[in-house]
């Protein structure tokens, strides 16, 4: 079930004298997200992540097309009882304390107090800041606005989370306790959209992701399918490879470079594959295992976003 | 539930900012001052009270009280409207800015809703402020000359009224321009000067300007705009015992209607 959908929407901004000098922030974008996922949008500074995220909400209004959030248009504003945000760069009210911003934000989210009392509490367990909820927020550190962000996001028991740079300003141990906690929101049958430039990040806790650039939706896919190199392969040896082995394999256009018993090799296909592996065997050589070479998302992001760029 | 998260919340803001309690101070210092020179006195066996050491006779003392408070709001009415203006000019601006209106507008509420909670909760710490400004000082006066003028009440409504119409454009001009520097400034070069011409209009500009049709457009400005110093003389009179005249209160309820009415459709269709 999808719970985002998105057609064809984008932004364009007006700037300059009569508003003649257009600003393509995002371009028609359709996508579509589903249940119980984790979707991560990735994309360089002003790719238009953020865009997209506030358009979704109502922050911003589409130039043109259109979305859904489980199945309501998204100009039906009463859909955000059931959405949870955290923005970038989001501020508080200094004079207000931690409890009482989760008390704020937690009536317009429509709790009633009968509700809110309980829901902070835990919240504030959730994030680890309990100690510190009585503290005036002008006093908390990065990290401790973004876990008091997160709360806050999560306040009405949202059924899609949206988080721009949800660990920015947080330590490692909180990166790891903030993916921890979206992963059992995830198990709960939630959706999480995240916006990060963190691409370690995205990669260790994402289902999809999304790469954005320069307002273009470039490619979608699970983490899987954007890391796979298909016509890579390792192989494992046991002993050493000979010089004379290695001709063969080049002589076969077989592409390799040898390392410590490992040949990564360009193999094309399943048949180059098999080739590759019967000049091995005929030679003698053991070989210990043959796996699919992966790159890793930071890799695929950047050759993504070069293969983008005007030669 | 919602708008009065927020209007709770603005009074909460405003508090914060300093300028409201210092125009609490103010108010304070200003009762205590004038506690000082009324001073409950008996002359002939007959209570009444003295201003600067001089007994005032018991027959004109409510005349006497009505004059001193007139001169009094007459020169506080104004001060009192643009403090209020300077206490709360930012609460807009605060709120419009990036990560603070993407929270707003992220929760299931309207965007006129969360404009009405903002206004009202300015409007709201305003009155409490001149409530006791106003309402301290009537205790007072009450107090000390045993003469509790009831009309000098009404300059609670008048002055908040003023306010809430005043407070209409400052949302407005918010919404246009983000800037409570800017906000603040206009409003004081409205209610000092501009609004001040359009009062004297037919003795300072009707002297030099003929054209029938100019004057026509000045006139159509003055019922247009908050008609402020208006407001002041109506609740001069009302104080000195006189009746008010309804046309400024019908105007400027229109006219703040309107710029209202405008700052929500340009907020309701502004990109954050």
């Amino acid at each position: 079930m999808s719970v985002i959908v998105t057609e064809g929407l984008s932004k364009t901004y007006h700037s300059g004298l009569f508003g003649r000098q257009h600003i393509h922030a995002l371009e028609p974008t359709s996508i579509s997200i589903e249940k119980g996922e984790i979707f991560g949008l990735l994309g360089p500074n002003g790719a238009g992540k953020t865009t997209f995220i506030k358009l979704l909400l109502g922050i911003i209004f589409p130039s043109s097309g259109s979305a859904t959030l489980l199945d309501r248009p998204i100009s039906d504003y009463t859909i955000k009882e059931k959405i949870g945000y955290l923005p970038e760069n989001h501020r508080y009210p200094a004079y207000l304390t931690g409890e009482q911003v989760l008390s704020f934000f937690g009536k317009l989210s429509g709790l009633n107090k009968s509700e809110l009392g309980p829901r902070i509490n835990e919240l504030l367990k959730i994030v680890d800041i309990t100690q510190w909820s009585r503290t005036k927020i002008k006093k908390y550190s990065k990290g401790m606005l973004q876990r008091i962000g997160l709360a806050q996001a999560l306040l009405n028991d949202p059924e899609i989370v949206f988080l721009d740079e949800p660990t920015d300003g947080v330590d490692p141990i909180g990166r790891k306790e903030i993916r921890d906690v979206l992963r059992r929101i995830r198990d709960n049958g939630k959706t999480v959209f995240l916006n990060s430039h963190l691409l370690s990040e995205v990669e260790l806790i994402s289902d999809r992701v999304g790469i954005l650039n320069k307002g273009v939706l470039i490619k979608t896919g699970s983490i899987y399918d954007l890391t796979q190199n298909p016509e890579e392969y390792i192989i494992k040896t046991s002993t050493p490879i000979s010089f004379e082995i290695e001709i063969e394999l080049s002589s076969n256009s077989l592409i390799l470079t040898e390392r410590d018993h490992e040949i990564f090799l360009q193999a094309g296909d399943a048949e180059h594959l098999n080739k590759a592996i019967d000049i091995l065997r005929r030679h003698g050589v053991q070989i210990e295992s043959i796996i699919p070479h992966r790159t890793t998302l930071e890799e695929s992001f950047i050759s993504l976003i070069k293969s983008e760029l005007p030669q | 539930m919602k708008i009065s998260a927020i209007i709770i919340d603005t009074l909460r803001q405003t508090i914060s900012k300093g300028t409201l309690l210092f125009y609490f101070g103010m108010s304070t210092i200003t009762i205590l001052v004038l506690s000082f020179i009324f001073q409950s006195v008996t002359v002939d066996g007959t209570a009444t009270f003295s201003l600067f050491g001089n007994a005032i006779p018991k027959e004109i003392a409510p005349k006497y009280l009505a004059w001193f408070q007139t001169g009094l709001i007459s020169a506080g009415f104004i001060g009192l409207l643009l403090f209020g203006v300077i206490a709360t000019a930012g609460v807009l601006p605060d709120t419009m800015t990036r990560g603070t209106i993407d929270l707003y507008l992220s929760k299931p509420i309207g965007r006129p809703f969360i404009l009405l909670g903002k206004y009202l909760g300015a409007l709201a710490a305003i009155a409490l402020n001149v409530l006791y400004a106003v309402g301290g000082l009537w205790i007072m006066f009450g107090m000390k000359t045993g003469i509790w003028s009831a009309p000098f009440l009404y300059t609670f409504v008048m002055l908040t009224f003023s306010y809430a119409v005043i407070y209409c454009y400052i949302i407005l001009l918010a919404i246009l321009f983000h800037s409570s520097g800017l906000v603040i400034m206009l409003s004081f070069i409205y209610i000092f000067i501009f609004d001040n011409i359009l009062y004297h209009r037919q003795g300072l500009l009707y002297g030099f300007i003929e054209n029938s049709y100019a004057q026509k457009v000045i006139d159509g400005l003055y019922y247009a705009l908050p008609q402020i110093s208006d407001l002041q003389s109506n609740t001069m009179r009302l104080i000195s015992g006189g009746s008010m005249t309804p046309g400024p209160v019908y105007y400027s309820t229109a006219s703040g209607i309107a710029a209202l009415i405008i700052a929500i459709i340009i907020f309701n269709r502004k990109d954050f």
